[in-house]
């Protein structure tokens, strides 16, 4: 069974989602692509959270780390590109 | 380790990562809201990975309970973050520019570079223009509505130096002020649309340039005049080959004009020395004729010295107007020059003295004659128009010399002719230059230029060197070497005078043929030798004496005729009469004639050769020295 925290936490998630996904399209968002990537690999691990309390625990209990630790490594990266090539005539990290 | 436990690991180190790089971002860019709240949801997912692995790694599970609320913070702190990002727009809008930025600098870096090879083109168009126009030969210059040279092609540059910005009429003619008869104004003016016409201007070191320029307007987009195309054509050495064309057309006029006067001085010396031949012998025969005492012998002396005289000038006419005589014998000199400086002597001024210092035992040199009196009378003008203001003294000198005259000059013995004046002499320029044609300090109706130079002329030919010597204010001194052809001097050289030729009185009976076409010198000649004891047989047309002497050839002893006369000459009557008897002596007189000369007299067989007017002691002597037989044939006879 799932517990109460994982339910609000996906409710949280589908609104972040909700609130995010059109950003995403915009333009000045593009260069952020890889820090929404990690965010959507999140609320991906947290679906499969919920999920694994109604079928397939050990499958999605898998997939739920192997999420966590995708978007870790999203994350890393993005943050490293992020701080790595700042615009010109701007100081760098 | 269990898959799971991999995946927490990586993710345990992953979010370490990030975290650290989130700690790492720019405030400024992003704000420090933004950053601080990143780092708060890496640090959550961070800690849920860590009790993640404690937890499989069988440490503690102490901290599974907070995991759950840990997650619920982190969606929410992301949200916030994405929206606390400060700047969104302005990074967009700064990507943007960059990329404008980026766009237009590649576009500019294709322009440039379309630009620097315009340029370039544009560079070697102008280079391959230039290199045209400096090679057509003519200068071309544009010159702007103020009269400066806004571009010039490099032969302008050649000729004026560098005359970019100036204005056309100092560059040109470096002048103060605009031309009287400038093209360019012409053409801003709007008076003409051409104009060509020949022009004198100075070039960069004030040397008269001559040129041709032609004139066309430049117009701009409006059709207006903006400048003037300036097309000049050097023309100097054309005007210069004119010049020299002219001088030379002018040198030929001289001659033809000198040439002239030599064939009627010619024909008028003949009819003079005819004359003066029959004042002189009848004037010789009444003094003779009269007694010693008598006091008609001086007044007869004063015809006799006056005769005698105009002989001479006849003469020295004669030499100067000579022309066909070209052939260079053995000469003595000082005779030549004597001659020379006595007629000069007559055409230059009483203020100018004449000193001679002319050795009269100088050796031969192989010359013609007409050539030497050319070279000491062009040195003695010269010399003379040196002293022409102010008077002084001309030397000339002749001597045997033995020494080597020059660097290259042989070594060896030279007649040196010495001429020296004590006139406003030369400076080093001029006297480098005195012998160049054409060359001349005086002004050019004055003399040709033309006079050193035939003396140079006439050395080279001669074999022989020239010295000059000069100071300005104290003369000039000119020597010419001239090589010696032998050793031998003349002497005597003159024809028999009187007394050493006595008539012999046992051979007077016999007969001679005078003929001349003057009846008043067949008269005289055959009174003087009827005098002399001989028979005569005198005729006024050689065509008769011919006549007579073919009826009677062996009746003759002697011939003596006159060389210009009408029907037969005397060469041809001497011709006919030598082939009936190749032994007769025959006189040849003449008073001029430039096809009479003693080498054709010789070959002919004329045994002697008379120039009228001829004295009558000397006729005399000729006649009994031509009549006596030679000295084995006297023998034999006696």
């Amino acid at each position: 069974m799932f517990q109460e925290s994982e339910l609000v936490n996906l409710a949280l998630a589908v609104v972040a989602v909700v609130l995010l996904l059109p950003l995403v399209r915009r333009e000045e968002f593009r260069d952020f692509f890889l820090l929404f990537l990690a965010f959507f690999l999140l609320v991906a691990a947290l679906i499969a959270t919920v999920v694994e309390g109604v079928v397939l625990p050990g499958f999605f209990n898998t997939l739920e780390h192997g999420c966590y630790a995708a978007s870790g490594l999203t994350f890393a990266l993005a943050l490293r590109k992020m701080t790595a090539a700042p615009p010109e005539g701007e100081p760098g990290p | 380790m269990s898959l799971i436990g991999i995946f927490d690991l990586v993710g345990m180190a992953a979010f370490s990562l990030a975290f650290f790089w989130a700690c790492r971002l720019p405030a400024g860019r992003y704000g420090s809201t933004a950053r601080l709240l990143l780092c708060l949801s890496l640090a959550t997912y961070l800690l849920v990975q860590v009790s993640n692995v404690l937890e499989h790694m069988g440490i503690t599970d102490h901290f599974d309970r907070y995991e759950d609320y840990l997650e619920i913070l982190v969606l929410p702190i992301f949200i916030f973050f994405v929206f606390s990002v400060e700047n969104w727009r302005e990074l967009a809008r700064r990507r943007r520019m960059e990329q404008a930025l980026q766009e237009q600098a590649d576009r500019l870096a294709v322009e440039n570079g379309e630009r620097l090879r315009t340029e370039a083109e544009l560079r070697q168009e102008k280079e391959r223009l230039e290199q045209i126009t400096g090679m057509m030969g003519a200068g071309l210059a544009v010159i702007s509505r103020d009269y400066r040279i806004v571009w010039a092609n490099a032969v302008i540059d050649e000729i004026f130096g560098a005359p970019l910005g100036k204005p056309c009429y100092q560059a040109f003619n470096r002048d103060e002020k605009i031309c009287a008869d400038c093209g360019a104004r012409q053409i801003f003016e709007g008076e003409s649309e051409y104009v060509r016409r020949e022009v004198c201007s100075r070039d960069q070191e004030g040397r008269r340039v001559w040129s041709e320029i032609i004139v066309t307007p430049v117009y701009d987009d409006e059709g207006k005049v903006s400048a003037a195309l300036e097309v000049v054509i050097p023309i100097s050495e054309r005007k210069k080959a004119q010049e020299e064309k002219e001088q030379l057309e002018a040198q030929l006029r001289y001659a033809q004009k000198m040439e002239a006067v030599g064939t009627l001085a010619g024909g008028i010396a003949h009819d003079f020395n005819n004359l003066l031949y029959v004042i002189l012998g009848n004037a010789e025969m009444t003094a003779l004729k009269l007694p010693k005492e008598s006091g008609l012998q001086h007044n007869l002396s004063e015809i006799l010295t006056a005769c005698r005289r105009a002989s001479e000038l006849v003469n020295q006419i004669l030499t100067f107007s000579r022309s066909t005589e070209k052939e260079r014998l053995p000469l003595c000199l000082a005779p030549i020059i004597k001659e020379s400086l006595k007629f000069l002597r007559e055409t230059l001024p009483a203020s100018i003295e004449i000193r001679e210092q002319i050795s009269s035992q100088c050796g031969q040199v192989l010359a013609e004659v007409g050539q030497i009196h050319q070279l000491l009378v062009n040195l003695c003008t010269n010399a003379a128009e040196a002293m022409w203001e102010k008077g002084g003294i001309l030397t000339v000198s002749l001597e045997e010399v033995e020494e080597r005259p020059a660097a290259n000059g042989k070594n060896g013995n030279w007649l040196k002719l010495t001429v020296a004046d004590t006139g406003v002499g030369m400076d080093e320029e001029v006297a480098s230059r005195m012998f160049e044609p054409y060359f001349s300090t005086k002004e050019r109706s004055k003399g040709t230029g033309l006079g050193l130079a035939t003396v140079h002329g006439i050395v080279e030919t001669h074999g022989g060197l020239i010295k000059v010597a000069s100071k300005p204010g104290r003369g000039t001194r000119v020597q010419v070497y001239l090589p010696l052809f032998a050793r031998e001097t003349l002497e005597g050289g003159g024809e028999p005078i009187g007394d050493e030729a006595e008539l012999r009185q046992g051979e007077a009976r016999k007969v001679v043929l005078v003929v001349d076409d003057e009846e008043a010198i067949v008269r005289f000649l055959a009174e003087m030798l009827a005098q002399a004891g001989y028979e005569v047989d005198a005729f006024a047309d050689s065509r008769k004496a011919w006549e007579s002497f073919v009826d009677k050839p062996e009746r003759y002893a002697l011939v003596i005729t006159d060389q210009t006369m009408p029907g037969l000459t005397g060469l041809e009557l001497a011709k006919n009469i030598l082939l009936l008897r190749p032994d007769l002596p025959v006189i040849l007189a003449t008073g001029h004639s430039e096809e009479t000369t003693r080498e054709l007299v010789g070959e002919i067989g004329i045994r002697h050769f008379l120039k009228k007017p001829v004295s009558l002691a000397n006729l005399r002597a000729v006649v009994a020295r031509v009549l006596s037989p030679p000295a084995g044939q006297r023998k034999e006879g006696a």
